[in-house]
């Protein structure tokens, strides 16, 4: 099978329509201090770049940098898509690029640790996909599978899949890269004493075997046809050489990336150098990172003002605060982790659909964004839009918001008089956003007759009820994974562990199908049946991505939003223009 | 820190001794009420608390009439600038931020009140039997008192959030654990020094009960610190369970809560700094309130301990 | 008397040891543990790595098992590894005391340095001007809640002097000037509370002092007031002064850990609320001990001066 195909047209097309949404967000916010709620689905800003002619290349743009070869080039430049917010576009022709510099920004924990496969937190994720490679990777803006230490991989049998490794790739220590490493690394990824806290993934894998120096075979129990795109989530599948120490990778990582870690005191900062023998040797620009922590949104703010900070990530309301400073730039873009209410079935109204489909009725979602997100977010489906072509645009969603019919649906399914219901949620403040989510559909059920009990709590209880399913009514999320159908198996499949109490026969037969089929765009078609027909049954409510910006420094140069937390991968095409 | 401190540690004054018919010319309901009159001339600010601690309980108790609106309603554009109709504005949820401050003074008040007159009754009698009998009920009562008192507040209504849930029983529960142990030591002190005095020693002499010499001669002595550290007590506990709701711990909705409020308003100062400004402010009166009226309560109970 | 002592110690260790199998049990009751945050939202584990993790970790042996074990590495010095960076906890929790001792340290030494001698002045100066007013601002200051007094600071600072919390803190032997800096203004907001309570206390002990006998003797004689005050008023209004300190010093931890939170100071109470958040019981555990210790010591002596220094309460 050959790797993916660079992104079609409507793929580029579609993930600028995210992208107006919240440029009108953006502008919407400048012209008034208090926000206006959101219009709906707004119509795709202009693109100022001719992105949405050529399906294929992204050298078809306007871009005076040499055009990325399309198989090879691991990091696009900026000029490949379209820019975020015409007013406030940092970007400039990418051919000026200014080497060398320090970039500093904050995260907001401090890193658990460097060890590729165990147990890590977003922030040692964010640092380790700069340090760490794997098979394939995620291009940061359409989230399509690249080739990064493979560059080609096909499979032998359906239950075969070999990776022809790149050549001439040293890890940071100087030692070769070769497919040793490679089994050594996924050895330890499946292996149930690691502790991988997605080992799920890879429970396909049943043996690795090494081929020749540059090829590598996994054997696998069953088809899996996305194998190679899992790895591209880069969460644990960071690869170190062969016999590494993971007591001493927990602190002194050993990758192939474009950085490596050359200082880390704990709770206080990680500095990151510039890796002079990357594989691909224009990348990066910058030389050092320097990351330090800070919890508060409010020492970020300030940080960013001052100058100490030269990125970060602010929330809608901190990028309000920070409007009127000179010294920034704010660019805003949609994130590929939506927002739901799961309606767990063991409660006995919500075994019934007419009833869901009545409160996912009842929900007036531009309100919820408003609210709950100061306008910052955008309407989505079980897979974001602009994930590769995976998603559905939003102007197709079917949700529509009419307490009336809601009301109507209720009494029908017998239910005329409503009834009360807990909903697990975690607290107010806390950044994830849910409280105010289920704060403003509680307000709106209660014209139905359905009270709402918020039961906020703390995260670690929160996620055990979360994760055993118990609860009759949970505010949750999911982020991203490799392939869509990490997502879409565990929930809407009968008996998987997300799943709580839906069956439904022609879904679960559309999603084994899909774990067969190899051809993508096959895949990708069962994956929208599925999803319009878990959307019809309303077994959750499907509520809304968030809107994020970006802040920063107007020196920063090369950097652009992307719809999933591989932003940092974007700094090794960073650099500083002072 | 506020939150954990008696406002005065008394040092262990020589209690009022009850000295039979001391009680001479102060009587007469005329002669009271001129007495009351002058105390209220000369102790301005305990007056001014008294009247601030009946403000409050007046708009806790009417706070379903007082408040313009529903506290948790969302009723307009989130962060509303104070202004006629929504005198203090918005939050960011759009819910009127002077309704959310009187239903809060009625959460803080109920919580305040049940816990310390759970503490009262508790840490009170514990500290009154420790002092009285000492020996080794003393010690272990102490110690565990000191065990608690060793936990800062916040952690045990922390885990007894996380343990049980938040709700309002568990936060005055939390607030009662965390204010018996210092009401514990209060009663305990007077206690300590009462048992040696002449007159208990005759009293037991002459085969008087311990029941009857603790609640005649002892209890007197106990009660005028105590109940001014009561006063000071809600006051703290009222600062606690605003810790608590900083922190995301507190009451969870419906109930409002002014620390609650604080906590989750930080995030917009800048744009809505009415939103840390209000509920914070409301803290402050309504325990400088409580601090005045212990204050004045104590010019008035005990003279041997008043502030001249 | 030797007998009392030691009595007093055995007590206070045996206080320690109460709170520490406290915490022990109260934490495993608080639902979900460190491997549902391992797993976090996003992970999918089959149940029986889980279990697996679990049982690495000791936590599916009975709970009194781990207390022993937690016990007895105890007392071999070793205080565990941390559940989330597997590295040992006591260097993670050394390197934060000095942060939180810092700051209750610098709390008690600005507040009695601002607050001592406005109380004696109060008292001398009974009833004028100044008097109301310190007695006013000191109630003011021990009403306001310390999370809102931080806040308020840092608004007003950052738009006063520009100044912000910092982004990551130094230690003390690292650069004594910056850390000064860094930690003046989280003293600050530590101290203001804890300035009215001590400067009620100094002015009412003062009174009581001026008050007695011997004084009024004193200055019968002709002394001056000012002598008077110094050599015979101040050392016996002292003791009530230090004792309350003393009080507080210990409680000052409960304000430190707000304190630390809105500054964002790496101390103790932070360490403590995060490992409770993180179900990170090593820590919590260490954490504890410490604090526990730290506060026992604290009351244990002050109780033990209480029995020396005031010969009307008796020692049995």
């Amino acid at each position: 099978m050959q790797p993916d195909r660079p992104v079609p047209a409507l793929n580029r097309r579609g993930f600028l329509y995210l992208l107006g949404a919240g440029v009108t967000g953006l502008l919407a916010a400048c012209q008034s201090p208090t926000p206006a709620a959101p219009t709906a689905a707004p119509p795709p800003a202009k693109p100022t770049t001719a992105a949405t002619s050529a399906p294929a290349a992204p050298a078809a743009t306007s871009a005076p940098a040499a055009a990325p070869k399309p198989t090879a080039a691991p990091i696009p430049t900026v000029a490949s898509i379209a820019p975020t917010a015409p007013a406030a576009a940092p970007t400039t022709a990418a051919a000026v690029v200014k080497r060398g510099g320090t970039l500093t920004w904050a995260e907001i924990a401090d890193p658990i640790s460097f060890d590729p496969h165990t147990r890590n937190n977003a922030s040692a994720s964010n640092l380790q996909r700069l340090i760490y490679e794997s098979f394939t990777r995620m291009d940061p803006r359409t989230m399509n599978t690249q080739p990064a230490l493979a560059t080609t991989w096909q499979y032998t049998s359906p239950t075969e899949l070999v990776f022809n490794l790149r050549q001439n790739v040293t890890f940071h220590n100087g030692q070769p890269f070769s497919a040793e490493d490679a089994k050594w690394n996924v050895d330890r990824m499946v292996d149930p004493a690691t502790g991988n806290p997605f080992a799920s993934w890879y429970a396909a894998i049943a043996s690795t075997t090494v081929v020749d120096k540059n090829t590598i075979k996994l054997t696998l129990k069953s088809p899996d046809p996305v194998l190679a795109e899992k790895f591209s989530a880069m969460r644990v599948s960071g690869f170190a050489p062969a016999g590494s120490d993971p007591k001493a990778l927990a602190s002194q990582p050993i990758g192939t990336g474009p950085f490596k870690l050359s200082e880390w005191t704990q709770n206080d900062q990680a500095t990151l150098q510039r890796n002079g023998s990357y594989w691909d040797s224009k990348f990066p620009y910058l030389d050092t990172l320097t990351v330090k922590v800070a919890a508060q949104e409010d020492t970020r703010i300030a940080g960013l003002r001052a100058g100490q900070l030269d990125w970060g990530l602010v929330s809608a309301d901190g990028a309000k605060r920070l409007q009127g400073a000179q010294n920034l730039n704010i660019i805003r873009g949609p994130q590929a982790v939506f927002t739901v209410l799961k309606y767990n079935q063991r409660f006995k109204p919500f075994a019934e659909p007419r009833v869901r489909q009545a409160l996912d009725m009842a929900i007036d979602r531009k309100l919820v964004i408003n609210n709950a997100l100061g306008g910052q977010g955008a309407l989505t489906g079980p897979i974001p839009y602009g994930w590769a072509d995976y998603g559905i645009a939003p102007d197709q969603l079917p949700f529509k918001f009419d307490l009336a019919a809601a009301k109507s649906l209720l009494t029908a399914a017998g239910f005329g008089s409503g009834f009360q219901v807990d909903c697990v949620t975690l607290p107010e403040g806390n950044a994830s956003n849910f409280y105010g989510t289920i704060a403003t559909v509680a307000d709106a059920w209660k014209q139905i007759g359905v009270e709402v009990t918020l039961q906020p709590m703390e995260l670690a209880a929160w996620l055990d009820k979360n994760n055993k399913n118990d609860f009759d009514l949970i505010v949750s999320n999911r982020g991203f994974r490799g392939d869509p159908i990490d997502i879409l198996m565990p929930a809407f499949h009968s008996g998987g562990p997300d799943n709580q109490g839906y069956t439904n026969p022609q879904v679960d037969a559309w999603l084994d199908q899909s774990t067969k089929e190899t051809d993508r765009t096959k895949r990708r078609d069962l994956y929208l049946q599925v999803q319009k027909q878990v959307m019809a049954d309303a077994v959750w409510s499907f509520l809304w991505v968030p809107v994020e910006s970006d802040a920063m420094q107007q020196y920063v140069q090369g950097y652009d939003h992307v719809a999933f937390d591989g932003f940092r991968d974007l700094m090794a095409a960073t650099w500083i223009n002072k | 820190m506020s939150a954990l401190s008696p406002v005065i540690q008394p040092t262990p004054a020589v209690p009022r001794v009850e000295l039979p018919g001391a009680t001479g010319r102060q009587s007469g309901p005329g002669r009271r009420l001129r007495r009351l009159a002058r105390l209220a001339g000369r102790n301005v600010l305990g007056t001014l608390g008294a009247i601030l601690v009946v403000a409050l309980v007046l708009i806790a108790v009417l706070a379903g009439w007082l408040s313009p609106y529903d506290p948790n309603g969302q009723i307009g554009t989130r962060l509303t600038e104070p202004g006629a109709p929504f005198l203090l504005g918005l939050d960011q949820y759009g819910r009127d931020v002077l309704s959310r401050l009187v239903h809060g003074a009625r959460t803080s008040l109920i919580i305040s009140a049940s816990s310390v007159g759970i503490a009262l009754l508790v840490g009170g009698t514990v500290g009154l039997l420790a002092g009285y009998y000492r020996g080794w009920i003393d010690t272990i009562t102490m110690r565990v008192m000191d065990v608690l008192f060793t936990l800062p507040s916040i952690i045990l209504a922390i885990a007894l959030a996380g343990l049980l849930g938040a709700s309002l029983k568990n936060v005055i529960l939390a607030v009662a654990i965390v204010t018996a142990p210092g009401l514990a030591r209060i009663s305990r002190a007077p206690t300590l020094v009462a048992r040696e005095a002449e007159f208990v020693l005759s009293a037991r002499a002459s085969g008087a009960g311990d029941a009857r010499i603790m609640v005649r001669h002892v209890l007197p002595n106990v009660l005028a610190p105590i109940i001014v550290q009561a006063t000071v007590s809600v006051a703290n506990a009222i600062i606690i369970e605003a810790s608590l709701g900083f922190l995301g711990l507190g009451v969870p909705p419906p109930e409002v809560s002014w620390g609650n409020m604080l906590g989750t308003g930080r995030q917009f100062i800048e744009l809505a700094n009415g939103l840390t400004i209000f509920p914070g402010l409301a803290i402050m009166v309504t325990v400088l309130g409580f601090n005045f009226a212990g204050d004045g309560l104590r010019d008035v109970l005990d003279p041997r301990l008043r502030t001249r | 008397m030797r007998a009392t002592l030691v009595r007093q110690v055995l007590s206070a260790l045996a206080a320690a040891l109460a709170l520490t199998v406290l915490v022990f049990v109260l934490i495993r009751l608080i639902p979900g543990d460190a491997i549902t945050l391992w797993i976090g939202q996003e992970g999918s584990m089959p149940p029986q790595v889980q279990q697996t993790l679990r049982r690495m970790f000791g936590l599916t042996d009975p709970v009194y098992q781990q207390y022993l074990r937690w016990l007895g590495d105890l007392v071999r010095g070793d205080l565990g590894y941390s559940f989330r960076s597997r590295l040992p906890v006591a260097p993670l929790l050394l390197q934060a005391v000095p942060y939180t001792v810092e700051l209750a340290f610098g709390a008690t030494l600005v507040s009695t340095l601002v607050a001592v001698p406005l109380g004696v002045l109060s008292a001398v100066r009974r009833n004028s001007w100044l008097d109301v007013l310190a007695r006013l601002l000191a109630l003011v200051g021990l009403s306001m809640p310390t999370f809102w007094i931080g806040v308020l600071l840092i608004l007003l600072s950052s738009a006063a002097f520009h100044w912000l919390p910092s982004l990551s803190y130094v230690g003390f032997f690292q650069n004594p000037w910056q850390n000064a800096q860094q930690l003046f203004m989280p003293c600050l907001t530590l101290a203001l509370p804890l300035m009215g309570v001590v400067m009620r206390m100094t002015r009412s002990s003062v009174l009581e002092v001026l008050g007695q006998d011997y004084v009024r003797t004193a200055r019968a004689k002709g002394i001056a007031a000012q002598l008077v005050l110094v050599r015979h008023a101040l050392p016996n209004a002292a003791i009530p002064i230090v004792t309350i300190v003393g009080i507080q010093l210990g409680q000052l931890l409960g304000g430190a850990v707000i304190v630390e939170q809105i500054f964002g100071v790496p101390g103790l109470g932070t360490a403590l609320i995060s490992s409770i958040s993180e179900r990170d019981y090593p820590v919590v555990q260490g954490a504890i001990l410490i604090t526990g210790l730290a506060f026992i010591l604290i009351q244990f002596l002050v109780d033990i001066s209480y029995s020396f220094l005031d010969p009307r309460v008796q020692r049995s």
